[in-house]
This record gives structure tokens, C-alpha cells and sequence, in this order.
């Protein structure tokens, strides 16, 4: 009996052992980095401010003046399914293309392994949106980089701020003005423009310490306007605070489609 | 030379004055700003743990509620809309007036008992004190200012990051610190010592007649202008026909909580605004539509307007408005008037000079 006592102990020692030799042989396992990209583009045209663009949809034309949005709440997604979100605070990101320092984002210190998917919001959830200001990062300070991307009078975060001008456009100045925001509402439900997107890799890519992969994702504005709904300037030159924002928001997630993924 | 007994008194003058001067400044300096409940009023709904209100916070807070940096030409402070011998409010205005004499949606509402509300406004979109303040800087047809700018123009100015300093540990000047100093300010507006204050609290006595407002405003007005904050901080359309405004200049309605909520069910409702210091705050409603309590009374009596959002309160028994006849009115007023707080309107802590 007392053999057969030790001789499995002897049994486990060894077996716990083949597994610690597996562990060492894998990859050494230290953290890496990863690299989201946003280009921006009109069907297959480059994006760029001041230059008249056709909706080929529609037949409307449309010069934009502005474009700026938030996305936040990045997880990614690895092959057995587990998930890596991001630290609160270095969740939130304000995109604007046409400042270089505004899209981009690096993910820093992401667990190494084989990642497949990444889901991220279109603008800020409820629960940042009602925090104490103390609390908020600076990306969503509203005198900081969220100034004019906030409703004082209603306070929130407006995710995505489109403008410009259009002949199409009965406002004066021919102006088009989308403000697309609301987190659904403090104590009232009201509208609720927050939208997720999940990118599937389709692959799985591999992020290790000396491995920084690089996810380059296209926006493509004409999706803003041709969508499940088809948003037409003529009929909706100004929508801002409103129940057919949740229709625009329907379509705006559309937008961010996978290009391809630089493997480092 | 002039005789020695003189030049003693003209000393002793002297001194005398330096020590009456020191002992003003140390009776100044000496009162610390401290936020009391009133033992008759409900816990407060703000959490003072996140922002106690200290003598420097209080001070610092008071300098910018009557500076006017944060407006866009330096022209209007908060106090120019919100007067402190007005209750915090724009004295004799219908609409207030914002910058370049722009006129604004609504009647200034008091900055008064905040500590004991949820949501702030006519239509309670902000929804915590320390967030207010952004929403008159930034609008156009108030202060028309970047909070950002204003927090420039304080960082430039040496006393201010001092203040800064003696309020919360550092000169840094951010958002969040700006924003806790003024909600510390306004923490301080208490009204809560009104004769009928003092008649609750079994200090003093209402006459006959206010003893018969008092009856009737209970039977029919304290069901929403509820409890010692003579509101029961929900929204309400009270009847009053929607009049044409100009929104972001454009023509259209003010729809109240509507703005907010975007619930067909929340059409022209606006918060039930409290009952005290009415001798103060004239003209009345949010539009400030009636000049004296007379016709807002008249307009409960005779000139409520249906609508598919008034209140069920407003229509019972088959009838829209409330029944009042002229007995009833003068008692009525006669109890309004003594939820004047001449305490409140007049405390040198809250006002501007």
C-alpha cells in the first residue's frame, strides 16, 4: 500500500513536470502591442475636407467641412473566445481624419496570443457619459479634446459630428449638419445612438512582445448615408438631437469595414 | 511744534483704526463657510462626500459665479441672470437676457435649495449640480464662451491659481475643480428660514387668514408644489398655451421636457418650480409669462388649456384648471407670502458685494 502511495506520487511529480516542459518550450509569452488604423474614404475615394464628393445612391453631392467621432470600449477577442478589454481610462478614443495624431491607436500591453476579432463602440457608453467629470479621461474633458463633441444643455458626448455643404441642402448656406449622440438617457429612456461593431480577423493573429500587428480598418462616409436608411441632405439637411439620429446611428456602424492587417 | 498731547491723540487715532480695520478683516476671515442641513428639511440629494463644501471651495466658487470672464466678451457673470436680492433670479425679466442682449428660452429659474434636487433646469436635462454651470457658459444666446477659454483666462490670472491652490491642494486648473467650486457656491443658497419655516419649527405663529391659505394651498396646490421645497422635482404641463420661441434661430415651441427625453408623453411639461420667495422672483412661469401671482393664480382658476400632456391634476371632476374663488386667492396669498425668506435674499455670505 505505502508503495503504491508513493509510486503515485512519483506518477504526478512527473506528470506535473511534462507539464511545466510544455510551458517552457511555447513562445516566450510576453506582452505586445497592436496598432488600429482608420482610413477614411467616400466609396474609393480618399476622404479629405473641402472637396465635393457624389453619392452615387442618391445623385447628391456634398463638400465636407467636418468630420469627428468617438469610438471606445475596445475589446479584443482571442481564439479560444477569452477577451481583453482595455483599462477604462485609455478607452476612448477621438478620431479625426484630418489630424494624423487622431487615427490611430495603439494598444499597449495586450496579453500575448492569437487574437481573431475586436469589437469596439461608436461613441461613449452611459455609464462614462454620467460619470463626475473628476472621473473622466482627458480624451472626454469638455474643455479639453470633447469640446465641441458635448451637449452642455443635455449633457452627453455627441459620438459623431459630420458637416458641410450640399446644393442639395435647403438650409441657408447650403450647410448639412449631422450631431449624432444620446447614451439613451439619464432616468427618462430616451434615444440611444450607441452602436457596436465587432471586426472578425479572419485569421488569427499573433501579438507577442516583438510583434506589433497592425489592424488598418476603412471608413467609408458614403455608409453614413447609405444604409438601412437612406439618408437623404434634401430631406434631413439638419439632424442633431432627434428620434431619426437612431436611424443615422444605424448606419454609421456600417462604416468601419476591415482593409487588411500588417502582421508587423 | 505742536503740542505732545496731539500728536498722542493723532496715535492713538491711528492705532484705534488699525485695530478696528484688523478686527473687520479677522471677522471676515474668522467665518467658516460650513453647509447645514436644516433640521426640517430632508436629506440633501447631493453627495456632498464627493465635494464638501469648504470656506475655500465656498469662496473661490463665489469669485466665479459673479465673474464675468466666463462670458465671451467679459460683459455678464452668472449673478447677471441670477440675482441674489432677486432670489437668484433676472428681476423684472420675462426671458433673461444672455450676451449682446440676446433674449434666452426661459425665465432664469432661482439658484436656490439645489442641494435637495436631482436634475437642474426648467426641463431637468442636466443631471448633476457640478454640470450645470457649462451649459449657460457655452450657449450661444447666454455667455457664448469655451469652458476651455474661460479656464485660460483663469490660469493667466495669478489669484485665481492661488485660490485654486487653497481650495483644492494645487494651482491646477481643470474642469472638474472649476465646475465643484461653483456648485460649492451654490450649495450655499439655503432658504429655509421663512416665517412658515420658523411656524414649522414652532418659532412663530400664522395669522388667521394664512392659516386658511395654508388649508387650501394643501387641498389644492401641495400635491405638486409638495413638502418644505414646495415642489415635488417632477415635470408637469400645468395648462399653459405653448407660445412661439426662437430655438438655435429658428422658429418653433418650446417643448420643455420633450427636449430631453424625446417621449411624446413629455410634451410642454417643465419642472414644478417651488413656491418660495415669490415676492423676489416675479415674473412667474417658465416663459415668465405672468407679471404678478394674481394671474398665475387666475390662470389655475380660469385659463388652463387642455391638451393630450396636462396634468391629470388639472382636469378632475370634469373640469380643467382649479376651482378658486376671490376668498380663496386672498388667503392663498396671504400663505405665499410667508414663504419670503428676507434672510436668504439678503445673506452677505451669497452676494456679490
Amino acid at each position: 500500500m505505502k508503495k503504491l502511495f508513493i509510486l503515485s506520487l512519483f506518477i504526478l511529480a512527473a506528470l506535473s513536470a511534462c507539464q511545466k516542459n510544455e510551458k517552457d518550450e511555447a513562445v516566450p509569452q510576453t506582452n505586445g502591442k497592436l496598432e488600429i488604423k482608420f482610413d477614411h474614404f467616400v466609396g474609393t475615394e480618399r476622404f479629405a475636407l473641402n472637396q465635393s464628393f457624389t453619392n452615387p445612391s442618391s445623385g447628391e453631392s456634398f463638400t465636407p467641412t467636418l468630420l469627428k467621432y468617438f469610438v471606445s470600449n475596445f475589446r479584443l477577442i482571442k481564439e479560444d473566445g477569452s477577451e481583453y478589454v482595455l483599462p477604462a481610462e485609455q478607452n476612448y478614443f477621438l478620431i479625426d481624419p484630418t489630424d494624423n495624431s487622431l487615427q490611430k491607436i495603439q494598444v499597449e500591453n495586450l496579453p500575448a496570443g492569437k487574437y481573431t476579432a475586436i469589437e469596439f463602440i461608436i461613441g461613449v457608453d452611459s455609464l462614462m457619459s454620467t460619470k463626475d467629470v473628476s472621473e473622466r479621461p482627458p480624451v472626454l474633458d469638455p474643455a479639453g479634446q470633447a469640446q465641441d463633441m458635448y451637449w452642455s444643455w443635455n449633457p452627453g458626448y455627441i459620438f459623431v459630428k459630420f458637416e458641410g455643404t450640399s446644393p442639395q441642402s435647403s438650409e441657408s448656406g447650403n450647410v448639412f449638419k449631422y450631431h449624432i449622440g444620446g447614451y439613451g438617457g439619464y432616468d427618462t429612456p430616451s434615444i440611444n445612438c450607441i452602436r457596436s461593431r465587432r471586426i472578425e480577423f479572419g485569421e488569427a493573429v499573433m501579438v507577442n512582445g516583438d510583434h506589433t500587428p497592425s489592424l488598418h480598418l476603412i471608413v467609408d462616409v458614403l455608409k453614413f448615408f447609405n444604409g438601412s436608411t437612406s439618408l437623404k441632405i434634401a430631406e434631413h439637411p439638419v439632424v442633431m438631437f432627434n428620434s431619426f439620429a437612431t436611424a443615422i446611428a444605424d448606419n454609421y456602424k456600417e462604416m468601419f469595414v476591415l482593409d487588411h492587417i500588417h502582421e508587423d | 511744534m505742536k503740542p505732545a498731547y496731539i500728536k498722542q491723540t493723532r496715535h492713538l487715532l491711528l492705532y484705534l483704526c488699525l485695530l478696528a480695520c484688523s478686527a473687520c478683516q479677522q471677522q471676515v476671515e474668522e467665518v467658516p463657510i460650513q453647509w447645514q442641513q436644516p433640521a426640517h428639511f430632508p436629506p440633501p440629494a447631493y453627495d456632498f462626500s464627493r465635494n464638501p463644501v469648504t470656506t475655500a471651495g465656498f469662496k473661490l466658487g463665489k469669485r466665479l459665479f459673479y465673474d464675468t470672464r466666463l462670458s465671451r466678451d467679459n460683459s455678464i457673470s452668472c449673478g447677471s441672470c441670477h440675482i441674489p436680492t432677486s432670489a437668484f433670479t433676472h428681476h423684472g425679466h420675462d426671458l433673461s437676457h444672455g450676451i449682446d442682449d440676446q433674449l434666452t428660452l426661459r425665465n432664469a429659474p432661482p439658484v436656490m435649495n439645489l442641494a435637495w434636487h436631482k436634475e437642474f433646469g426648467w426641463d431637468g436635462g442636466v443631471f448633476q449640480l457640478d454640470l450645470f454651470a457649462i451649459s449657460p457658459i457655452e450657449a450661444h444666446n447666454e455667455m457664448d464662451e469655451k469652458l476651455s477659454n474661460v479656464l485660460e483666462k483663469l490660469r493667466a490670472d495669478a489669484s485665481y491659481r492661488q485660490m485654486f491652490k487653497a481650495a483644492f491642494g494645487s494651482e491646477e486648473i481643470t474642469t472638474a475643480r472649476f465646475l465643484m467650486a461653483l456648485a460649492q457656491f451654490q450649495l450655499m443658497a439655503v432658504s429655509a428660514n421663512s416665517r412658515y419655516d420658523r411656524y414649522l419649527q414652532g418659532r412663530d405663529t400664522l395669522s388667521l387668514l394664512e392659516q386658511e391659505g395654508l388649508r387650501i394651498f394643501q387641498q389644492k396646490c401641495a400635491d405638486c408644489h409638495a413638502g418644505v421645497l414646495f415642489t415635488d422635482l417632477s415635470y408637469r404641463n400645468n395648462g399653459l398655451a405653448p407660445r412661439r420661441v426662437r430655438i438655435e434661430g429658428a422658429d418653433s415651441v418650446d417643448t420643455g421636457r420633450y427636449r430631453i427625453t424625446l417621449q411624446p408623453s413629455d410634451l410642454y411639461k417643465f419642472k414644478v418650480p417651488s413656491l418660495r420667495n415669490l415676492r423676489y422672483t416675479a415674473p412667474y412661469m417658465h416663459d415668465g409669462r405672468f407679471r404678478t401671482l394674481n394671474e398665475v393664480l387666475e390662470h389655475y382658476n380660469s385659463g388652463v388649456q387642455p391638451s393630450p400632456t396636462l396634468d391629470p391634476r388639472l382636469q378632475q371632476s370634469g373640469r380643467v384648471g382649479i376651482p378658486l374663488n376671490e376668498t380663496e386667492k386672498e388667503a392663498l396669498l396671504a400663505f405665499l407670502e410667508t414663504l419670503n425668506d428676507e434672510s436668504f435674499v439678503r445673506d452677505p455670505r451669497l452676494s456679490e458685494f
